[in-house]
């Protein structure tokens, strides 16, 4: 009986309301990124979330979704560690080559993700801040191909990027626009 | 099994208390695209993915070939029923050679498919998406023209099962995962039916097997079943 | 149960279950899992993880059908991307083997043993008993919401759980190497080792694999993470190693065995997988493993530009000040060599860019773009150039 009303207030205590919310169009900040979507996103609970991080989705994070990932200082991994997983560190004076190596070897590790294609990498800037973008598709087992885009600065020795990952028949080529206008429009906090 | 089942119910109990359950009345979504207006002709019959499985004693979910096949035979016999009553034809689907290119874009749409389905049940009806609430504009994508040229069929139809029973009858996992925090573990448990506008990959229509209906291992059963599962297909 | 083999033990034969071009029986639990494989086997088929290559699929056939004889058209093999050592056969005859399995077999022996060792678990049917058997069903249940649990913590890029429950309860259901009971282990190897001996090829190659991996394992003493399933589920290779030894001995008493291997046979046909297998082997980070297996490739003379190359990624990316200088050593013997990546100067051009060294840096980069003009990363290459003071 004590095992029982044990689960009972654990279940309680974790379930807390896992529901999506709609993100309201207009400016708003995400962690160190101001942006303005238009109002087709919604936010992704964190319980379903990708490594926990904030995320939108379009139509369920299964099909496509755009990772907000903040502040990765020198030494930091890119996602949160497990015990398990021993992941590569961030180095503040990584190129952008050296900074696509970093976050495929965390996909490979974390997650079994593939690249299976590159696209281009070239520089952007998000704001004023120099940075780079680069498209790539991937895979994990063998499930549904996967198609990514990634824009990337480093900002006082941190660096800040947006994934944004879609199946690649289809969901990625519908939203690949919307993303890159919010990317245009993207400043990272000072 | 008993314990599985108390601890079930004890969680059943948390999510309805903790206030945020919606009922789980998973029956078929009414709010479609309604704007389609298109008589439907010909519907292709994708090969049906159907999986049966016995979770047993212990615990291990086995899947069941004899069932299965029982299950895909009672489908199709079922259809051959359906399609008699209704104004469209069912158009007989035959997989095509490996070496033609057409096999690697419908296998690739049947994957799509598969995520697409279990992005509806997700996203659609245990954790719906807000800014879908009126809308359903779920979609494989105009890739599917092809597939309308090879089978020369206007709509596809989908069928996955992959259900369990135990002998005490259906035991829904998917509940007690969704309560551990987890996301549903939808494809292994569901039921869902889809119909396919092939001219641009739009899902039509879309229905969830409902819970402790039917059974597909036996024939008039499982005909009523599949009635129910497409039941509000348009004709 | 199979006794550990004595002095004076002589081989008695193993004989499979079933007769060739089986179909099983639709009632039982085999025949399900058939069918849930075919399923599984088709979307693998067309993945982006399996390695297409025709050649290599239709070296490891040959193979396979020198071992597996009239069971030859039972079984299929796949080869698929995944830096993980192993190799795996599902109950209804499919194989797959992991570009890591294949990263570290030295010759078409040591792949035979293996793939013999597979065949032995397919044809005494292991995985349908091991479904068949209690104990295994429950821990089976247990590690499938284990599985939910653990997608979800690990932070799968999707919500797509239905699948990935299977995908990581294949390790069981599949039957890898590393998943059977003890009982089971000791068959397949031994018969394996009989297959491997019927086709006329090294026994010896049999037991070199453990070692190799043992070997492997010591030199990558810091590098554990649960996450290689060979850490995590690697049953004792000693009593392997001496079962397969006393295998050898008492085969060897009774029969012509060989000591070919077919090294160089089996490094041509691999050689079209080296670069994925060797980036992806290096995206792991297990610097000290990588290190050890990268220098012993070495040994077998092919690729050798291909293999430097990673050697000088490998000091480049470990960051060690005192071996610097094994950085810049490696790159340019890779570049001794006839077909060496055109990434060498990429690396060498990050290297300068970082210290500074513009003009070198400009070399480089535009000798990489020279080798390489439709290269992905071209406008950012340029950009260093252009940006570079």
């Amino acid at each position: 009986m004590k095992a029982r009303i044990f689960l009972l207030f654990f279940a309680l205590l974790s379930t807390s309301c896992m529901q999506h919310t709609v993100v309201t169009s207009g400016q708003q900040t995400v962690k160190s990124f101001i942006i303005n979507p238009t109002n087709q996103w919604n936010l992704i609970p964190k319980q379903f979330s990708f490594a926990g991080l904030p995320a939108w989705t379009v139509d369920g994070g299964s099909l496509n979704s755009l990772i907000f990932i903040s502040e990765i200082s020198h030494g930091d991994t890119l996602l949160p560690s497990t015990n398990d997983k021993k992941l590569d560190t961030y180095d503040k004076d990584m190129l952008p080559n050296e900074i696509i190596e970093f976050i495929e070897s965390t996909l490979l590790i974390y997650t079994d993700a593939k690249i299976t294609n590159r696209g281009t990498l070239r520089p952007i800037k998000i704001g004023v801040d120099q940075g780079f973008e680069f498209e790539f598709e991937f895979v994990k087992n063998d499930e549904v191909p996967r198609k990514a885009y990634i824009a990337a600065a480093s900002k006082n020795e941190m660096l800040h990027l947006i994934l944004f990952q879609a199946t690649k028949i289809h969901y990625y080529g519908h939203l690949i626009d919307d993303v890159k206008n919010i990317i245009s429009s993207a400043v990272i906090k000072t | 099994m008993n314990n599985i089942k108390n601890i079930f119910f004890i969680f059943l109990v948390a999510v309805i208390a903790s206030g945020c359950a919606t009922t789980r009345s998973f029956s078929s979504v009414d709010s479609l695209n309604q704007s389609y207006t298109k008589n439907i002709s010909t519907i292709a019959v994708m090969p049906p993915d159907v999986t049966l499985s016995i979770l047993t004693a212990g615990g291990a979910l086995e899947p069941q070939a004899e069932w299965s096949i029982a299950a895909l035979n009672n489908i199709d016999s079922s259809l051959v029923v359906i399609d008699n009553k209704r104004e469209s034809d069912f158009v007989e689907y035959l997989r095509p050679d490996e070496s033609d290119p057409i096999y690697k874009t419908i296998v690739e749409h049947e994957q799509l498919h598969r995520a697409v389905g279990q992005a509806i049940l997700f996203n659609k009806l245990q954790y719906p998406l807000p800014t879908k609430k009126n809308i359903f504009d779920w979609t494989l994508g105009d890739g599917t023209k092809a597939i309308k040229d090879f089978t020369g069929a206007d709509y596809a139809l989908f069928i996955h099962v992959n259900d369990s029973y135990s002998s005490g009858g259906r035991v829904v996992l998917q509940l007690a995962a969704a309560l551990l925090g987890v996301g549903v573990n939808g494809g292994q448990q569901a039921g869902f039916a889809s119909l396919i506008d092939l001219s641009n990959g739009n899902v039509v229509w879309f229905n969830y097997l409902q819970r402790g209906v039917g059974d597909l291992r036996t024939e008039t059963p499982a005909l009523i079943t599949v009635e129910l599962l497409l039941d509000s297909l348009p004709d | 149960m199979l006794v550990i083999p004595s002095a004076s033990y002589s081989f008695e034969r193993l004989t499979p279950e079933f007769g060739s071009n089986y179909a099983p029986n639709l009632a039982k639990t085999e025949a399900g899992l058939w069918m849930e494989f075919s399923d599984h086997e088709n979307q693998l088929k067309n993945s982006p993880v399996r390695i297409n290559d025709i050649d290599l699929d239709g070296y490891l056939k040959e193979v396979l059908c020198k071992l597996a004889l009239e069971y030859c058209e039972d079984v299929r093999v796949y080869v698929i991307r995944n830096p993980y050592f192993n190799a795996s056969m599902a109950p209804n005859g499919m194989m797959q083997v992991h570009t890591g399995f294949l990263l570290r077999v030295e010759n078409e022996a040591q792949l035979a043993s293996v793939l013999g060792h597979e065949i032995g678990h397919f044809l005494k049917r292991h995985s349908i008993k091991s479904m068949e058997d209690t104990n295994t069903k429950s821990s089976f249940f247990a590690f499938l919401s284990l599985g939910v649990v653990g997608a979800v913590a690990s932070g799968n890029m999707n919500a797509d759980f239905g699948r990935s429950t299977l995908d990581l309860s294949n390790l069981i259901l599949t039957g890898s190497i590393f998943s059977y009971s003890r009982d089971n282990e000791r068959e397949a190897d031994k018969y394996g080792i009989q297959l491997l001996n019927d086709a006329k090829l090294d026994i010896n190659a049999a037991k070199e694999i453990w070692v190799n991996l043992i070997e492997e394992k010591k030199a990558a003493s810091e590098d554990i993470t649960a996450g290689s399933y060979f850490y995590a589920t690697h049953p004792d290779p000693g009593e392997r190693i001496n079962n397969l030894e006393s295998h050898a001995i008492a085969l060897n008493r009774t029969s012509q065995t060989s000591i070919i291997k077919n090294k160089e046979t089996y490094w041509e046909k691999i050689s079209p997988i080296l670069p994925i297998a060797l980036k992806d082997e290096l995206n792991l980070r297990q610097f000290e493993q990588t290190e050890y297996l990268f220098k012993k490739l070495l040994n077998n003379n092919v690729s050798l530009g291909l293999i430097h190359f990673y050697l000088g990624e490998l000091y480049r990316l470990k960051e060690i000040e005192e071996e610097e200088h094994l950085i810049k050593e490696h790159y340019n013997k890779a570049t001794e060599y006839e077909d060496y990546p055109a990434e060498v100067h990429r690396s060498l051009g990050l290297i300068d860019y970082k210290a500074r060294n513009y003009p070198e840096a400009k070399g480089h980069f535009n000798k990489y773009l020279n080798m390489k003009p439709d290269a992905h990363d071209k406008e950012m290459i340029e950009f260093y150039i252009n940006t570079g003071a």
